[in-house]
């Protein structure tokens, strides 16, 4: 069948009018603006460019991918054609873990459970730490997602058993010291194990020694309130984002030896800030893995008014869902 | 309506049917104010199966003088930079 569109005017041999070549696509094109494609036909724009995450709702990336493997082979092969921040992957927890902030004496917990506990987890950035990292880590530029819930998981935990208790002393960082990050990452007992039964959850980054990604973090001697020096140290496979990672700077903490990036998820707005204690709660407070600069007792949260804030390491706030694939 | 009870104290409310997850208890009671105050208070307390509001008294009790930290080693080293940098720039 013809083309009943025009595409190209010639007169006397002289060519006027020529879009065959032309490449544009209502696709391409800017909403609502209107021109002609290759082919002559009238097209009206449909693009609106990428919209800022305090608009935009996301995509459900299992519609997109269709399972965790097919993401995940995106993820590794660095192809972020079809993943946004702001996009989002929904898992169901459910089963038993280890909550040491439970408790007086180190190593002591509680044991509660999950059922059916639905989190959404959106991708906070995409590729954030990008040569950050030491050697044998994502510093070579392996392509990542890091991603954190929506909301924060469906339990109220503390940072410390007592403001001033490490569960680990030997740790020399006031985060890898927590109860709260045996908590998340004890690989048997711990939060952890119930992610790593979602689909997603295989392909939790592990890191080089398995205990998640390589960060400059604060050094100190447990029971001291003055930061002594930074180290590289292991995240941990779940972990909190730094209070200048949600903020943008360092507020409270001690500025040198934190995540050094706000994060994209968390810019602009607040939409993302404010969470509440299990998928569509009540905005609640939650907790930064930032200990509080200068201090042996706090650390920094975002209080459930959205805003950022210390408080005691034995206080029951929420807790977000924070990982990494790549 | 749903709500984590910690302590008698109300930390998270959720409309959606939070079962077997522990800590959630199924309450008649209405949330009409935020959770916490501006101090990071609960402003609920769950105590004999009722939900109510705390008392003034009650959450100023909870309140916590923040502390003052103390200057960490970088912030003294900075403040030793400027004093010095002030003596050299004087001469």
């Amino acid at each position: 069948m013809a083309n009943q569109y025009v595409n190209k005017v010639v007169i006397d041999g002289q060519t006027k009018v020529d879009l065959t070549g032309d490449t544009v696509t209502p696709q391409t094109l800017s909403l609502g603006v209107t021109a002609h494609d290759g082919s002559g036909a009238p097209i009206t724009g449909v693009y609106s460019g990428e919209p800022h995450n305090y608009l935009f709702d996301g995509a459900n990336l299992k519609d997109v991918f269709g399972t965790a493997s097919a993401f995940h082979a995106a993820v590794a092969a660095g192809d972020f054609s079809k993943i946004r921040v702001g996009d989002y992957w929904t898992i169901t927890l459910n089963g038993s873990y280890r909550d040491y902030g439970e408790g007086s004496t180190v190593g002591q917990y509680t044991t509660k459970s999950f059922s059916s506990a639905t989190v959404i987890l959106e991708v906070a950035a995409i590729n954030p730490y990008w040569k950050y990292g030491d050697s044998g880590d994502i510093a070579n530029g392996t392509p990542h997602v890091l991603f954190i819930s929506r909301d924060c998981l469906p339990a109220s935990l503390k940072i410390r058993k007592a403001n001033d208790l490490w569960e680990d002393e030997s740790s020399k960082n006031p985060w890898l010291g927590s109860a709260l990050y045996k908590t998340l990452n004890d690989s048997t007992n711990g939060i952890v194990h119930l992610v790593s039964a979602a689909d997603i959850g295989a392909y939790i980054y592990g890191g080089s020694d398995g205990n998640g990604m390589r960060y400059y973090g604060e050094k100190r001697d447990p029971i001291t309130a003055t930061t002594s020096s930074a180290a590289w140290f292991s995240r941990g496979k779940l972990f909190l984002p730094t209070e200048d990672e949600i903020w943008g700077r360092a507020i409270f903490t001690v500025k040198a030896h934190q995540g050094q990036k706000g994060l994209p998820i968390f810019e602009g707005t607040r939409r993302h800030i404010s969470k509440g204690l299990g998928n569509g709660a009540y905005r609640a407070s939650w907790w930064s893995m930032s200990a509080y600069a200068g201090n042996n007792t706090h650390f920094c949260d975002v209080i459930g008014g959205g805003f950022p804030t210390v408080d005691p390491a034995g206080t029951s706030y929420g807790v977000p869902l924070c990982f990494l694939v790549t | 309506m749903w709500i984590y009870v910690d302590n008698n104290l109300v930390l998270g409310a959720n409309p959606n049917d939070m079962t077997g997850n522990t800590g959630w208890v199924e309450c008649n009671g209405e949330i009409t104010e935020p959770l916490f105050d501006e101090y990071g208070v609960p402003m609920y307390a769950y105590e004999d199966g009722v939900l109510r509001m705390r008392t003034e008294e009650e959450r100023e009790a909870d309140r916590l003088v923040q502390p003052t930290p103390q200057p960490t080693l970088e912030q003294v080293n900075e403040a030793l930079n400027m004093l010095l940098n002030g003596v050299i720039g004087d001469e």
